[in-house]
């Protein structure tokens, strides 16, 4: 029997510029959260009465704050936990939400109505308000924003993976897995899974980037990271006050977020195309 | 009787990133007036898009490379686009195989046929009562009430019957029908090729029918031509076509249908697969298949030759194909189920 | 073509037996609905079917859309469960059974499906495909899996080159091989094929057909083929039976049906059907009107309004399904001949 397209070699999704870049963006935040101490000199969170607010300079490269810190420093620093914040906060509602949604799309019925029920009315919240009520309650810092984040941004997951089940529920192949005996517990994880997942994945990448933000805004309003840790959002709230003479302790911060956040979404339209073609 | 639409060695590429795919590889013929021209072949085979191509609706990548399409002396292929557009729809209809994505969803159905007569004078009156008349013609009951309702009210054969109403709205001389009965029920199906076959004669129409459907050409044809990997293998009277078959694929698909017509020897499936169009075999593209490939048909495309008065064969071993016996069994006339 | 007698009626010989299956699916039924009693609507898919599968047989189940063919399938394979009516398989009263003991007995019975795009999970390997199958049903020792796929895929007619390829990889007609493979893995002693020649070109068709044929009379299989191509039906099956609107209105041997019609709706589509002789183009009778809706269904004989035949008391009764001759059965007040 012939068969007709050959196996690629570098598929084509993987040599898009734009993936490439994204890539490179997200191995070079991974590394700088890995050795911040290699590549920043100064203590983070060393107060200097001598170099207050400098501007850049060749040694202190993003300037000083009004605490005399090096800012460079501190911007280096806190990509760990940037980066932490928005991978943990993503992979738990990823995972939670992916489950909730492939069972209740797959069976149906009573639970699935509730869940829908359940969604409509925590997403006709905005997000970031039900982040705010659910910190009050709980108290301020960072553990707190992670199970903030928990409780509420499994929703998308589910809507998305739920979506994409009830497309697939009626699919032949799932027919013909039911007709051959298999559990369904099989039929869920080995056959609807992968092919459900796929927008929830895509979805990932964004959420990062949302997670981010979220912990940055709860540190820029008080509510998140406690000082003097070094955040991106808490060293823009503390260099609020000081824009119109020490503008470098809002910008540095502000640009590493956004190409932080553009690595992210360059990654997850590579993942879009590589999803997409995989297997076909 | 006269010539209507020439086609003179059309070429259909689509030119994709790494391939050329050769969808119309040089298809020539001739419709003449009132009569029903078949194109026959599987999927794949290039008449689909040959039908697209006289209308030049082809999509992109796709692009006529090159030949003539001939219309009363001009060629469709050179006009701009305000000059194809006063012919499609108007003296060259077509309708397709699905009509639930051919109708306009949020349209009233006589608006739909409205867009027909929009070069015209007719005033509104005249338009209305000219759209009750079109859906009586082809067999819609209740025409006064049905002008009204959206396409999703109609059913399926219904669809098509509206389809048809539309594009004859105009009074082509032409009608192209690509797969008009392929998604519709058998009874249906019977219903939309006697509708056809008697607005033909009513409103003495040409008429392209293009179908993968042996059958439905022999009801339907007066001449047909049968393609294969984008040419034309064989063409001819319909009667010729199935009582002596000259091409080997002509013939090899008569043997593999599971018809009732076939006097039982059992299905003789055609072996291999339906070729690449963006990676033909050399020579002529069938010879990989086929039982009388001998080693010229591997290297040399055969030409299209007149073996006898309106029959052409494209074949290298028409020696060995003079044997071919079609569906008709001898003597003619006792068919299938009594009466 | 088999040569076994399918006119012995000893329950012993039959694979499957339906009795008096009907498939209702409820529309919406709102709060609105209820508060203004509107009365329940239903799909009536399968209305009444007794039908049975002898061992060995190839039975064709015919008829347009909505006659309830695919549904009526489906519900034999338990992948609905009847509203009413009985599913039996070998004896055993399958109709309500659930869990365990359903995954348990389903081997026995497999499908191979109409749409060769839709029919393979994608992100699946042919290999992986197949060997699922012999794995969660142990069909043989775990070392003896690759060779078995290999048997499985070249009684198919394709090779073990190509076993770790996807299934986009390939052209239609190769994946309704990849579907018999995975279908014959569990040995099943009944195959339900619903429509699996109707989306492939038809030079690769008649290898499929000659496949399924030959496989049957290799394997000792039963076959309950779904189609509505008559030409198909006509070559491939022994018996046929004839659905409309979800019943059965005739069934027979598969050349006595077709020659001679009992049943106007037969006769009609037998005429319907187009003759590849050009010269044959006498019409005769053609058929008036559309499938009523499965929703509203007329009442008595559920033909009687596209029936040229009809009288009075077709309009108002259901007309009974009896036996009319030896293996003969028909649902007309007045039935042909």
């Amino acid at each position: 029997m012939t068969v007709y397209n050959k196996r690629k070699e570098i598929p084509i999704w993987a040599t898009r510029p734009s993936f490439i870049i994204g890539i490179i963006i997200i191995i070079l935040a991974v590394l700088i959260s890995f050795f911040p101490q290699y590549i920043a000199h100064y203590d983070p969170i060393k107060i200097n009465a001598h170099s207050l607010l400098l501007s850049p300079s060749s040694d202190h490269l993003f300037g000083t704050d009004n605490y005399g810190r090096d800012v460079f420093s501190r911007v280096i620093w806190s990509t760990r936990i940037d980066l932490q914040i928005g991978v943990f906060a993503t992979i738990v509602p990823f995972v939670i939400g992916s489950i909730i949604g492939l069972i209740t799309g797959y069976y149906g019925g009573i639970i699935d109505n509730i869940l829908m029920r359940i969604i409509d009315i925590l997403m006709a919240f905005p997000f970031t308000i039900l982040i705010i009520v659910i910190i009050t309650i709980l108290g301020k810092g960072i553990r707190n924003i992670y199970i903030a984040i928990w409780i509420v941004g499994w929703l998308p997951y589910a809507k998305l993976v739920r979506g994409e089940v009830l497309v697939f529920k009626n699919a032949e192949y799932i027919q013909a897995a039911t007709v051959a005996g298999f559990s369904n517990a099989r039929i869920l994880l080995r056959h609807m899974l992968p092919n459900v997942i796929s927008p929830a994945v895509v979805f990932t990448a964004s959420d990062v980037v949302l997670c981010m933000l979220t912990g940055a805004s709860m540190s820029f309003l008080g509510l998140g990271v406690q000082p003097p840790t070094p955040e991106w959002g808490a060293i823009l709230n503390e260099g609020r006050a000081y824009i119109m003479n020490a503008w470098w302790i809002t910008f540095f911060p502000g640009l590493f977020m956004a190409i932080t956040g553009i690595g992210f979404s360059l990654l997850g339209d590579g993942l879009t195309d590589f999803l997409r073609t995989k297997g076909k | 009787m006269d010539k209507l639409l020439k086609v003179k060695n059309l070429k259909t590429y689509f030119i994709l990133k790494n391939e050329i795919v050769k969808a119309v590889d040089g298809v020539s013929f001739d419709i003449y007036e009132k009569e029903t021209f078949g194109l026959v072949g599987e999927s794949g085979s290039g008449k689909s898009q040959t039908a697209r191509s006289i209308l030049r609706l082809v999509k992109k990548p796709g692009k006529i490379l090159n030949g003539e399409i001939l219309y009363k002396g001009k060629d469709i292929v050179k006009m701009n686009k305000e000059q194809v557009r006063g012919i499609r729809g108007k003296e060259i209809s077509i309708i397709f195989q699905e009509p639930m994505t051919s109708l306009d969803p949020v349209l009233k159905i006589k608006n739909q046929i409205f867009e027909s007569f929009d070069r015209t004078s007719m005033s509104k009156q005249e338009k209305i009562h000219r759209s009750i008349e079109l859906l009586k013609l082809v067999g819609i009951p209740s025409p006064k009430d049905r002008i009204e309702e959206y396409a999703h009210q109609f059913s399926g054969g219904m669809r098509q019957r509206a389809m048809i109403a539309i594009a004859l709205a105009s009074s082509p001389s032409l009608l192209i029908a690509d797969e008009p009965t392929t998604a519709l029920d058998v009874t249906i199906q019977d219903q939309i090729m006697q509708l056809l076959n008697d607005l033909k004669k009513q409103l003495s129409m040409s008429m392209i029918l293009i179908t993968h459907d042996l059958a439905v050409i022999a009801q339907m044809c007066d001449r047909v031509a049968v393609m294969y990997a984008g040419i034309i293998v064989e063409m001819t009277d319909t009667v010729t076509l199935f009582s002596a078959p000259r091409h080997p694929y002509t013939y090899a698909l008569m043997k593999s249908l599971p018809n009732q017509n076939l006097k039982g020897e059992g299905l003789e499936p055609i072996p291999g697969v339906p070729p690449n169009l963006a990676n033909l075999p050399s020579g002529c593209p069938f010879h990989p298949r086929c039982k009388c490939a001998e080693e010229i048909c591997k290297a040399v495309r055969p030409e299209l030759v007149e073996i006898k008065q309106g029959h052409l064969v494209r074949c290298h071993c028409l020696d060995k194909t003079s044997e071919f016996k079609g569906t008709i069994n001898t003597p003619v006339g006792k068919r299938g189920i009594s009466e | 073509m088999n040569n076994l007698n399918p006119s012995k009626s000893s329950n012993n010989n039959k694979v499957v037996e339906v009795k008096n299956l009907s498939k209702w699916f409820p529309l919406k039924y709102g709060i609105t609905d209820v508060i203004a009693r509107k009365p329940r609507k239903y799909v009536k898919a399968v209305n009444n079917v007794t039908l049975g599968i002898y061992k060995g047989e190839n039975l064709g189940l015919v008829g347009e859309s909505g006659c309830g063919k695919s549904t009526l399938a489906r519900n034999i394979v338990r992948l609905y469960e009847p509203t009413k009516g009985k599913v039996i398989l070998n004896g055993t009263d399958i109709t309500n059974m659930k869990g365990a003991k359903l995954r348990k007995i389903r081997p026995t019975m497999q499908m191979i499906f109409q749409d060769p795009y839709s029919s393979l999970n994608p992100r699946m390997s042919v290999y992986e495909v197949i060997s699922e199958m012999l794995a969660v049903h142990n069909m043989v020792e775990k070392s003896n899996v690759p060779n078995r796929v290999k048997e499985l895929l070249e009684m198919s007619g394709l090779s073990m080159e190509i076993a770790d390829r996807f299934p986009g990889e390939f052209s239609g007609g190769q994946r309704q091989r990849i579907g018999i493979a995975r279908a014959l893995a569990l040995e099943p002693e009944i195959i339900i094929a619903d429509e699996p020649v109707s989306a492939l070109d038809a030079s690769i068709q008649a290898q499929i057909i000659n496949l399924l044929d030959d496989l049957q009379k290799r394997l000792g299989l039963t076959i309950l083929f779904i189609s509505h191509d008559l030409g198909v039906i006509r070559y491939i099956t022994n018996r046929v039976a004839v659905m409309y609107l979800g019943s059965i209105v005739e069934l027979g041997k598969t050349k006595d049906v077709f020659e001679k019609p009992c049943h106007p709706y037969t006769l009609a589509l037998t005429k319907a059907a187009p003759s590849l002789d050009p010269t044959n183009r006498k019409r005769g009778y053609t058929i008036k009107g559309e499938i009523p809706s499965p929703i509203n269904m007329p009442n008595g004989c559920k033909f009687h309004n596209r029936c040229r035949y009809c009288k009075d008391i077709c309009k108002t009764e259901e007309p009974k399904y009896i036996q009319v001759s030896k293996n003969r059965y028909v649902s007309c007040h007045f039935p042909l001949k």
